[in-house]
């Protein structure tokens, strides 16, 4: 028998085996105990010696490479059966990741248009005396300013912060111009219906130096209304009054949902209120250690769970506090 | 304040529509808008008139009205406060639509009501709720909504800012509008004819306090024969939202908005000996006012009393027994300037805030007594036929003192960022009414207007040219100057880390209440001194909370419905008498499965989050030190980093406790947000050794009664240079297979070396010496092990 004619039928058999099957039957003719290859290594006793010898490590040569051969191809067809097998429409599995809240997001967005602005990020008490609650801010015990703010009481001169205004005062108080800094967190007044829950956030702003103006007032807050809401939304300023500013701004955007125009959620003016500002009042400086002959500056308040209302279409302001998770899991 | 567009032309030309009006008072610092009840068709909406009012039998709040609508009288329920018999009001007929619900036949608490009395707000007129919305008296009964409501004028509804007391009145509005739109001003004309008789004679005025009350000005009109107050002045006072009554009150109230001076019409025979004293109320003393109840007032508020009693309560509401009624034939007109803090503290404390009593507490200037009650004089005498007397008892101070202001032109480029030219600045103020003192290249001397009570300084200066030459003319830009230093805020950085992990770990993330009722305030501090609320909204708000526990337990409460597992977590402050700290809070909380193995993992996810949130934040050495729990927790652990006290770790197991929601298992965790931040290590690299790892499981089986941490203490007590790390696998067993009472406990050791490849004697000498440390010290029998490579 011819090991180069066995081997050249192996490689043609082997090429058109496509099944398991046909494995199974090229194992019998090249592996079993009647194969040309078994036979004639059974019969390798009656060569003579150096021919058994060559001939039998060819024999062997050619037997191994059977066996691997066969092997490597009932793989790959395996193979190819399991690939066949996977659904790829199948859904991805589902990582239960949590969320995190609405007016955590926001409060996010807006530090990092601050801190790009070179502000600091600052934090006061909430349980504040009436001086940095009030006084310090310009506002006199009975005077009519204080209407704005129907605050809660523990005592007299104890207070829960109306406004997150106390940080500026204690700012100023420890540190020197250049002064930039927003500050955070909740603030309490007492009201409670649709538009109004008794407690809600704050995001304040204090601007410090010696030149700053109105109109960098207006640069700076115009890159946070167009940070937050989006660089093709219009900006207005409009004359407010607040007593620990002087002169004082009420800030608009051009309404998202009619682009301008006027339509139900701006109550057909086109615009959406957002934030109050102004140039600090010399009295607020001179109440917190700083000599208002030397150093100007502006600040701003904006209400956190206003512009989440904005920009998620919220419509009621007390889901923020229901914790419901259905609500939580949108964001 | 409402500003009808048609009386505003009396006073200056405007040439502009409603519209670009409204829009330029905005843009000028009065903003507004214009009403909008001439756009309404109000389809299915009468003028209906209040018959009848009765208390609903089982509601407070509710009041049960008989409402004629014309051709019938309805049975309507009402809940607002301010309704009372021969009210016309807005009446929504059955089937009439408001909003997205129809009117439909009611059965409110027992009473049938058949329609609805409408507010502003409810009607889509303006925002305002407070109550149902007043008709003009004149309109007719079962007329259409929108024959009523349609005068023909267009009215702004202005939200004037707590400085701007001189817009209070049409007069002050017509001020602006002349300077914005360049229109000139045309001031009433005041003529009285006064009769030869002298006021002095029938009136004297004493004011015992000149600090709180700095002029006082009485005028007496005589035969004044009450009616009603001509049409063209019922209109005004209706399109401004004042109810006429009658000539002489339709009169005061008129320049009260016409001017924005407040004022007060007594019965001249009422008034004991023509002698009015101004003067404080004693403690105690009791005044029926104009709208029938009776007051208690203190030493604190201010009246206008003869010799015998209070006949008013000064700047806030007059009393019953001076009333101006159909019968009376001589009035004392009172012009007055009293302090704005008495009046609003009186006003407060009474709740009764009035159109007089909001502009009394803005302050006004003290020449306009005399001004306004000079015009109302002359109007009563047009209107109501009255005599005015001769003079008026003025006493106290007659002129405010000048207010002078220097405005330094430089600043106006400093301040507001535009170079405003300097005639263009003067020009501005001037318009405004103020005066050019003197002037020179550097800056200007100013006499401020009278009325203009809020300048003071040269900062309001800048502020009216900022606002006329308009806030959109100056320019925007980035401020130049040195950059503060960045400071990291430590609070700021710890928690958006924590957040990270939280949210990775399947946490949401919940914003809840501060205050809270007693009870759960403080659930787990419950000895803490609590903060109270003073004026709270509800006994639900009254205290600060010590701990999140109460709050979270409402949580899963509200979401257990359709939440088989709740995992929450909340940033936030608790608060003591002393201070208020932030923490970390969190929950997880489950259906209670009832047996060991749940409520065992509840308890180890939650102590595995902590685990997890100290690994990635990279802080070391956490010890949980258990211990008996209280009346809430069945179990506390006191969370130690480097011995330090960091927070606590808590669990209410279904059955134990009352507090929680029922069938539910709850673990709790909190950390102090600062002392997190101080523990947590900067991330350091260690090197990968080239040498390889083995890692080896040994399972031993304990009596219950040995606890893990037992078992870590004797294994670290098996000193060894090559154990990388021990590590209590999560598997422990207990059950089928194993005798009552014993637990199988699977620990995993990994040994390495940085400079050799170990050699498996070593390895099998340390767990020698471990099995047997642990067979001697705490019973522990080797199950089986396995080599793991």
């Amino acid at each position: 028998m011819d090991i180069e004619n066995i081997k050249k039928q192996f490689e043609e058999d082997l090429e058109k085996a496509n099944t398991k099957e046909d494995l199974a039957s090229l194992k019998v003719k090249y592996q079993g105990k009647k194969s040309e290859i078994y036979i004639a290594l059974r019969s390798l006793g009656d060569l003579e010696e150096g021919l058994r010898k060559s001939r039998g490590a060819e024999l062997n040569k050619l037997r191994n490479n059977v066996g691997y051969s066969i092997r490597a191809k009932e793989n790959a067809i395996s193979e190819t059966k399991r690939e066949a097998k996977i659904d790829y429409t199948e859904p991805g599995r589902k990582f239960e990741l949590g969320h995190t809240h609405p007016i955590t997001q926001i409060y996010e967005e807006l530090f990092e248009i601050g801190k790009s602005l070179g502000f600091s990020i600052a934090e006061g008490p909430e349980i504040e005396t009436d001086w940095y609650s009030f006084e310090a801010l310009n506002i006199p015990k009975n005077h009519p300013a204080r209407d704005f703010a129907d605050t809660f009481y523990i005592s007299e001169e104890v207070n829960l912060r109306p406004h997150t205004s106390n940080v500026q005062i204690r700012y100023m108080e420890n540190h020197k111009p250049p002064i930039r800094i927003i500050a955070y967190g909740r603030t309490y007044r007492k009201d409670s219906d649709v538009t109004h829950t008794p407690m809600f956030h704050q995001l304040e702003g204090l601007f410090v130096d010696d030149r700053v103006t109105f109109a960098d007032l207006k640069g700076v807050l115009t890159a946070f209304a167009q940070g937050i809401f989006g660089k093709d939304r219009k900006v207005r300023f409009r004359p407010h009054h607040f007593p620990f500013t002087e002169p004082s701004a009420e800030v608009d955007v051009s309404c998202g949902l009619c682009g301008g125009k006027g339509c139900r959620s701006c109550k057909y003016s086109g615009w959406l209120e957002i934030l109050g500002a102004g140039m600090v009042h010399p009295n607020v400086l001179k109440n917190s250690g700083i000599d208002p002959k030397k150093y100007q500056g502006f600040a701003f308040g904006m209400g956190i769970e206003r512009i989440a209302m904005l920009k998620y279409e919220i419509d009621d302001l007390r889901l923020f506090y229901d914790n419901d998770l259905r609500f939580l899991e949108q964001f | 304040m409402r500003i009808p567009i048609s009386w505003l032309k009396e006073y200056v030309d405007v040439k502009i529509s409603a519209k670009e009006l409204s829009d330029k008072l905005t843009m000028s610092g009065t903003e507004n808008e214009i009403l909008q009840a001439e756009k309404g068709s109000f389809e299915g909406f009468v003028v209906g008139e209040i018959l009848e009012i009765t208390k609903h039998p089982n509601a407070d709040k509710l009041q049960v009205t008989k409402t004629s609508v014309g051709k019938e009288s309805l049975q309507i329920v009402c809940g607002a406060p301010n309704i009372e018999v021969g009210q016309k009001v807005p009446v929504a007929l059955i089937g009439t639509q408001i909003g997205e619900f129809e009117i439909k036949e009611a059965d409110l608490r027992g009473v049938k009501s058949f329609g609805m009395l409408c507010s502003e707000a409810e009607l889509g007129i303006s925002d305002d709720h407070s109550g149902i919305m007043i008709l003009d008296p004149r309109s007719k009964v079962g007329d259409k909504l929108s024959n009523a409501l349609n005068t023909g004028d267009t009215v702004l509804e202005a939200e004037l800012t707590s400085n701007r007391g001189d817009c209070l009145s049409m007069l002050g509005i017509a001020g602006d509008v002349s300077v914005i739109t360049g229109q000139k001003m045309k001031m009433p004309v005041i003529k009285i004819q006064e009769s030869k008789e002298k006021a002095s004679d029938l009136l004297s005025v004493e004011i015992k306090d000149k600090s709180i009350c700095r002029r006082y000005i009485g005028r007496i009109i005589k035969n004044v024969k009450i009616g009603p107050s001509p049409k063209w002045m019922q209109d005004r006072l209706s399109a401004s939202g004042v109810r006429p009554i009658n000539n002489v009150v339709d009169v005061t109230n008129y320049v009260m908005l016409e001017m924005g001076q407040p004022l007060h019409a007594f019965d001249a025979d009422k008034i004991a000996n023509g002698k009015i004293i101004v003067r404080s109320a004693s403690n105690g003393e009791k005044i029926k006012t104009l709208d029938g109840v009776i007051r208690e007032l203190n030493k604190n508020d201010l009246v206008i009393a003869d010799n015998k009693e209070a006949v008013a309560v000064a700047g806030v509401m007059g009393g019953a027994s001076s009333e101006v009624t159909d019968k009376t034939k001589t009035i004392v007109l009172e012009s007055a300037n009293f302090d704005p803090a008495q009046v609003r503290k009186t006003a407060l404390r009474l709740a009764l805030r009035s159109e007089s009593s909001t502009r009394f507490e803005k302050g006004l200037p003290l020449i306009l007594a005399e001004q306004a009650v000079n015009r109302a004089a002359s109007l009563l005498n047009e209107v109501a036929g009255g005599e005015v007397l001769s003079g008026m008892v003025d006493v106290g101070e007659k002129k405010d003192k000048d207010r002078k202001i220097t405005l330094k032109f430089a600043q106006v480029k400093l301040f507001l960022g535009e170079d405003i030219p300097a005639n263009k600045a003067v020009t501005i103020l001037k318009a405004l009414g103020f005066k050019v003192l003197s002037k020179n290249k550097e800056g200007a001397e100013f006499l401020v207007p009278y009325w203009r009570l809020d300048v003071s300084i040269e900062e309001d200066l800048l502020e009216e040219i900022a606002r006329i030459y308009g806030y959109a003319n100056i320019p925007s830009t980035l401020p130049e100057g040195k950059l503060p230093l960045y400071e990291k805020n430590r609070k700021i950085e710890i928690s958006k880390k924590v957040r990270g992990v939280l949210t990775a770990l399947g946490f949401f993330e919940v914003y809840s209440y501060s205050f809270t009722s007693k009870e759960r305030a403080g659930l787990y501090r419950s000895n803490v001194d609590l903060v109270h609320i003073s004026n709270p909204l509800s006994q639900e708000q009254e205290y600060m909370r010590a701990d999140l526990v109460g709050s979270f337990m409402d949580i899963v409460s509200k979401n257990k419905e359709y939440s088989a597992e709740i995992k929450v977590y909340e940033i936030a402050s608790i608060y003591n008498s002393k201070t208020e700290v932030t923490k970390l809070s969190g929950l997880i909380s489950t259906k209670t499965s009832g047996d060991m193995r749940g409520r065992g993992e509840i308890i180890h996810n939650a102590i595995g989050a902590v685990n997890q949130l100290f690994k990635s934040l990279g802080v070391k050495k956490v010890d949980i030190e258990f211990s008996q729990g209280n009346d809430i927790f069945s179990q506390i652990g006191q969370i130690k980093v480097q011995g330090k006290d960091i927070g606590w770790i808590g669990f209410i197991i279904e059955g134990d406790r009352k507090i929680t929601a029922k069938s539910r298992d709850n673990a709790f965790f909190e950390l102090d947000i600062v002392a997190l931040n101080d523990v947590t290590q900067p991330k350091k690299f260690h090197n990968i050794s080239k040498f390889p790892s083995s890692a080896r499981d040994l399972t031993f089986i304990f009596d219950e009664a040995v606890i893990v941490a037992e078992i870590k203490k004797v294994i670290s007590s098996v000193l060894s240079g090559i154990r990388l790390q021990t590590q209590i696998l999560d598997n422990i067993y207990r059950g089928k297979g194993l005798p009552e009472g014993k637990k199988s406990v699977s620990i995993r050791f990994t040994y390495q070396s940085d400079k050799r490849t170990l050699t498996d004697k070593e390895v099998d000498d340390d767990q020698a010496a471990i099995i047997k440390k642990i067979k001697d010290v705490l019973g522990g029998t080797l199950r089986g092990g396995r080599e793991k490579e």
